[in-house]
Order: C-alpha cells, then structure tokens, then sequence
C-alpha cells in the first residue's frame, strides 16, 4: 500500500494533515529546510509531533534540503543529532555532505530530496549504495522512466502527485537569486518563475501575446493517474505545499486518501470520480495537469491567465465543536456565509454532508444574518451530527 | 596563473588558441548552458588539435540524464576515454556511478552549477574520485577562498560571460508563441523586467536564462591563484572576446572596462530568510 505523504508548516496543518489520511507529513526544522520563510517546526514541536504521529501509527519526515555554503558546514552534525533525538522517521537531504554525516552520524534514514533531480537509474543506484532509503525523483520523470528505475534500483521512490510546480529543474534555477538576493538552494526562493516579462527577439523587438510572458507552470495533478502510479509499485506520493493552509491540506488529502482507498479496496470495479477533479480545483483556485508524467510537454503546461489566484475562497470554517442535544455546531468563520447559503461539510470519517445554512446565533445567543469577520466563532445550526476538525466549503 | 578555459562559440579553436590554454565543448544532446554543443566525431577532431596546440580539452556532460539516455551516454564515454581529453563536467550523479562501475576512466569535473557551494561537499565528491571542480556563479570571493583553502580539488571558476541563471527541461519560450499563436525563429530571445534585459534560449534541451550582465572578474581572480578560470562566449561580440581573453593571457594591468558588466556574486552575498 503507497504511503499518502502531505506537507504541513505549523502543528495546527499536521494534525490536520494526520487526521485527514496522511500516513505520513513532512515539516521544516528550525535549519537547513528549503522553505525558509515557512513558520517551521522547534525542536520540542518537531518531537511533539512525532509523538503524536507515532501515536496514530504514522511518521514525520524532517527537511534538511538546503545547499550548504562554507558557514552552515559546522552546524550540521549537532542538529542532525538533536532531530534524531526528537524521534523522526526519515530527513530529506540533498546535500552529499549532509547525505554523508546523517549516515555517519546518526541511524535515521535518509530520502534523497527531489533537490537533487534524481530522474535515471545509475543516479539511483548511486544513493543506494550510499545506505540511502529512498528517493523522491524529479518532476520531469515520465511513467517509463520511472519504470525504468523502480525496474532496476530497489529503493524506495517518492513521486509527487500534487501541488505546484517549478519551471526550472530542482537546484539548477538561481532567478531569485539574481533578481532577489535570495537563495533559491537555501530556502529563499521568491518565486521569480511566476513572474510576468516582456518577451523579445533576438533584434529585441516585443513579442506580444495577449498576456505577458511567464515561465510560470500549472500546477501537478496525478489524481487521474493514481491507480496506475499504485500499479507502478511507488512508494510514498507526495503532497507539495508546506506553507498551504489547513483547508487546502485537508482537501487535498481528504480527496487523494479517497482515491487510493477506492481503488485499492476493489480494483475491479473502481471507477474515476470527475467530482474530485472540481473540489480540488476550487480549493487551490489553479488549473492542474500531470505535467511530465504523461510524456506531454508544451504549452498546456504552462500558466498564461495574467492573474495572481486566491486561495481557499470556498473554505467558510472550521467545526471547532458539535452539541447532540441542542444540533448546535461551534464554527470559526474563514470566508464571508450567511443565512439561506448552501454548503458542504467534509470530515475525514464521514461521507460529504450538503446542507443550507438556516440559523446563526453568536456566542451570546443572538441571531445573526451573515458573518463576516475571519476567525469569528459562532453556531450554527445543524441537523446531522458534525465532528471537531470537520470543515466547511461552498 | 590560472589557466584560461574558453567556451567558445566556434570550434575553429585557432581563433583562440593564442591565448587560451584550453577549452570546453558541450557534447551533443548531453549538454546545456554552453555557447556551443558538438558530435562525438567534432570532439574527436577538436582532441586531435588540441593536441597539436598543446591545449586542454574538457567536455560538458551537463544535462540531467534519463535511464532512457544512458545507453548511447555509456558508448560515447567508452570513445571519451580513447581521447586525450582533459576532464568531463557533470551535473548528474549517474557520471559518477558509471565511473565507479569502471565504465569510462575520464576524470571528472563535478559541475552542478548552483550546488557547488562548499568545500566540505567538494571534498565528499573528491572521495568518490571526482577530481575537479566548476564553482557556483553565485558564491562570494570570500567563499571560494575559504574553498581553495580547504580542499585538494582542482578548482575551476567562472570569470568572464554571461552566468546561466536557469535551466529547465520545457520550452518556455516555444509554448509561450504556441499559446498565443505567435511565431518568432530568434535563435536567441530576451525577456526584460524593469529595463533589465536577460538573455534566454530555447533549445532541444530546454530553456536557458542568463544574467542580463556580463560577469567580469578579472581583477579579482588575478592574485587569487584558481588553478582554472572559465570565459563563455554566448552572447559576445566575437572581436569584444578576443580582446578580453588577449587582456587576461597578458595580464594588462589596465582596468578592462567592458560595457554592461558586473562582479555577479563575487561581492554579494545571497540570503534566504527575510526579515
């Protein structure tokens, strides 16, 4: 059975993460994470986490994917010692150095980050030899060449199946470096590639569509491919997005746990649900495609609606608590909902529950029309039993 | 004195030999992010020569390898090998592993250009018998001193041209004029942000971007004794080039003023957490 693998950037995402199907999360630490500017995890948070993910039978992976320069080379060793003893399952690491220490040093096992754009079978060959357990291949691997690999190689293979991609090869790209001063390999990365700019030819006259150039990529969806990625033997699909927020991740994982339960709990007879296809669109508010790995390369792939998205607009609130005897649910606002809106409330333990928003009170008990403040908590009223970390869409 | 590498884009290699001390050549479909790629044939008349002109060869071997692609690697590697050449620049670790494996006994230039960042990484690829190294564009003078001074790898850096800033596998340019339905045969374009212009191209392998300034380091590698230096002719004027590579063989003392030029990274250091 594949390991369904999701991001979290707080402990708040990977309970969520947790509850919602993960069977394992990845997180940032305190150094060496690529994702710099994330909140990340301390070191007392990274051991909680574990605890509780161990508690549910699952695992926490820790990302140390930086590229060293010479003044982080001294801290390597500690750190990695001080994750070993928060209890982690496996660190991310494309740096050989780092590579080289965590096994010398300590006995936790080591996944090749997708930094390293692992994508042929000599490379991975390499890595195993090396003791390393597994390898998240680069976003440009085809089904044949993953094949070839997994063929091959044995070590575990981690695919990404969904989330935003790229435009450059991992580790090869330095735009924000140049444009920014922020390093790209060391966490900083200000997303140049979704940038818009003028094109020009060689006689540097305009080339001009009808929207601006950007190297800007939409973003990967496998969910149509995850019964033949289940077929290929991968070991962990992987969920991009650690700086995304609770509604997104619990979407995500939610709809993709759905699918690989669906299809591996009776293969015969699975069928494809297009409906997923519109609730995780409507959460990340991005066309998806499966970019590599259908062997399709071209301008289908490539995002050119000159408009900045807005996530999570269809996210109303969170279920904070449900009383039986009253039917009176506790909800925490995220979007603007009122009396007379339809909605749907997702869990992990329950099929979807449609319903119309009839009554709202405050925490008073006074009746309310609308609520439209972020974060505010009110009841609502709700005939069908709901469950603390159920969640609310349009 | 360091040695002069030039990436040239010609393989008529007499228009520079006077100065060069040697060259790299991208191999055909194997390489990225050189002003010129060659057939195994072209290499072989290119080592002939270099030979001749007691120059050094290195090849680039630079792309990020498919499985699918290591076969026809594996073949040109084994006529590598017969050849006098001087290094292989790689940037997949599959270089590595097929050496190991006894496949080819090339040495090896460990050329990742973003990742190439420390010496303690440096010297862990030294252990897997990885005798070279082609430094980052984007680390400080302060960084490669600190690197020269802790390492036995033979060290190459960039010093002169245009630093790829961005390599991917898609064709941003093509599907950008297949989108909109436009048509262009450049086979050089532009893309330009606030008044700066950075050259990018569109090739079989990908795309590139480069720096929209030419780095010069000249005065700041000639006292700091890099065992190679490269200069990268994408872009330049042939006879501006020329004139550069006479500037550093001879060590003019005068400051070389080239237009649009600037010390890349050697003076800036990079940041990744804001604050």
């Amino acid at each position: 059975m594949p390991e369904l693998l999701a991001p979290a950037g707080d402990m708040e995402r990977l309970k969520y993460a947790l509850i919602y199907g993960a069977d394992a999360v990845y997180i940032g630490g305190p150094l060496l994470g690529l994702r710099a500017n994330a909140i990340n995890f301390s070191f007392d948070e990274i051991k909680e986490a574990c605890e509780l993910a161990h508690s549910m039978n699952k695992k926490i992976y820790v990302t140390v994917n930086i590229v060293l320069h010479n003044k982080e080379l001294k801290a390597v060793i500690d750190y990695l010692k001080k994750l070993e003893e928060c209890n982690v399952d496996a660190i991310i690491v494309s740096d050989l150095t780092i590579v080289k220490l965590a096994l010398e040093h300590t006995k936790i096992p080591v996944h090749i980050s997708t930094q390293a754009s692992s994508m042929n079978v000599e490379t991975a060959k390499f890595y195993k030899e090396l003791g390393c357990e597994r390898i998240v291949l680069a976003r440009e691997c085809s089904k044949e060449e993953i094949k070839a690999i997994k063929d091959n190689v044995d070590i575990e293979l981690e695919c990404f199946i969904h989330g935003a991609m790229c435009a450059g090869i991992s580790g090869r790209c330095a735009l924000s470096n140049l444009f920014t001063g922020r390093d790209a390999n060391r966490g900083g990365c200000a997303q140049i590639c979704r940038w818009d700019f003028d094109l020009l030819s060689e006689n540097k006259e305009t080339i001009k569509g009808e929207k601006e150039f950007t190297f800007c990529a939409k973003d990967l969806s496998m969910l149509k491919y995850i019964p033949d990625m289940i077929d290929q033997g991968i070991t962990s699909f992987k969920i991009e997005g650690r700086m995304r927020s609770i509604y997104y991740i619990a979407t995500i994982v939610n709809t993709y746990r759905k699918v690989i339960d669906s299809y591996l709990s009776d293969k015969e007879n699975y069928k494809y649900n297009p409906e997923y296809e519109k609730i995780l669109r409507n959460c990340a508010n991005r066309d998806s495609v499966p970019q590599f790995y259908n062997g399709v390369n071209d301008s289908t792939c490539g995002y050119y609606n000159g408009r900045v998205e807005v996530s999570n607009q269809d996210f109303l609130g969170v279920i904070l608590d449900y009383d039986k005897e009253s039917h009176l649910a506790t909800v925490q606002e995220r979007n603007l909902f009122k009396v007379g809106d339809k909605a749907i409330i997702f869990g992990p333990n329950h099929e979807d529950i449609e319903i119309t928003i009839d009554e709202i009170y405050d925490m008073e008990g006074n009746t309310m029309d609308l609520v439209r403040h972020p974060m505010e908590i009110v009841k609502v009223r709700l005939n069908k039993e709901v469950f603390k970390y159920d969640l609310i869409r349009k | 004195m360091s040695k002069l590498l030039v990436m040239p884009k010609s393989t008529n290699i007499d228009l520079y030999s006077e100065y060069a001390d040697g060259f790299i050549y991208g191999l055909k479909n194997y390489s990225v992010n050189l002003p010129i790629e060659v057939s195994i044939d072209e290499i072989k008349e290119l080592s002939k020569k270099c030979d001749t002109l007691n120059k050094e060869l290195f090849i680039a071997i630079n792309k990020n390898l498919f499985t699918s692609e290591l076969d026809r690697l594996k073949e040109y590697l084994l006529e590598l090998d017969k050849l006098n050449i001087k290094g292989i620049l790689y940037a997949d670790v599959a270089l590595v592993n097929l050496k190991r494996d006894g496949y080819f006994k090339t040495d090896l230039v460990w050329s990742q250009e973003h990742l190439t960042t420390n010496y303690q990484t440096i010297n862990n690829w030294y252990s897997f018998g990885v005798k070279y190294t082609y430094l980052s564009s984007d680390i400080t003078l302060r960084e490669i001193k600190e690197i020269k001074e802790n390492t036995d790898s033979i060290l190459i850096a960039p010093m002169f041209g245009y630093i790829p800033i961005f390599t991917s596998k898609r064709h941003e340019v093509k599907n950008y004029l297949d989108h909109f339905n436009l048509s262009d045969s450049s086979s050089i374009n532009y893309i330009e942000k606030e008044g700066k212009i950075y050259p990018i191209v569109d090739n079989h392998e990908g795309t590139i971007v480069y720096s929209n300034n030419i780095l010069n380091g000249y005065k700041e590698y000639l006292d700091l004794d890099i065992d190679y230096v490269t200069l990268n002719e994408f872009n330049i004027e042939d006879s501006l080039f020329i004139k550069v590579l006479k500037t550093f063989k001879e060590k003019n003392e005068i400051d070389l003023e080239i237009p649009g030029s600037d010390k890349g990274f050697l003076f800036n250091e990079t940041t990744y957490k804001v604050k």
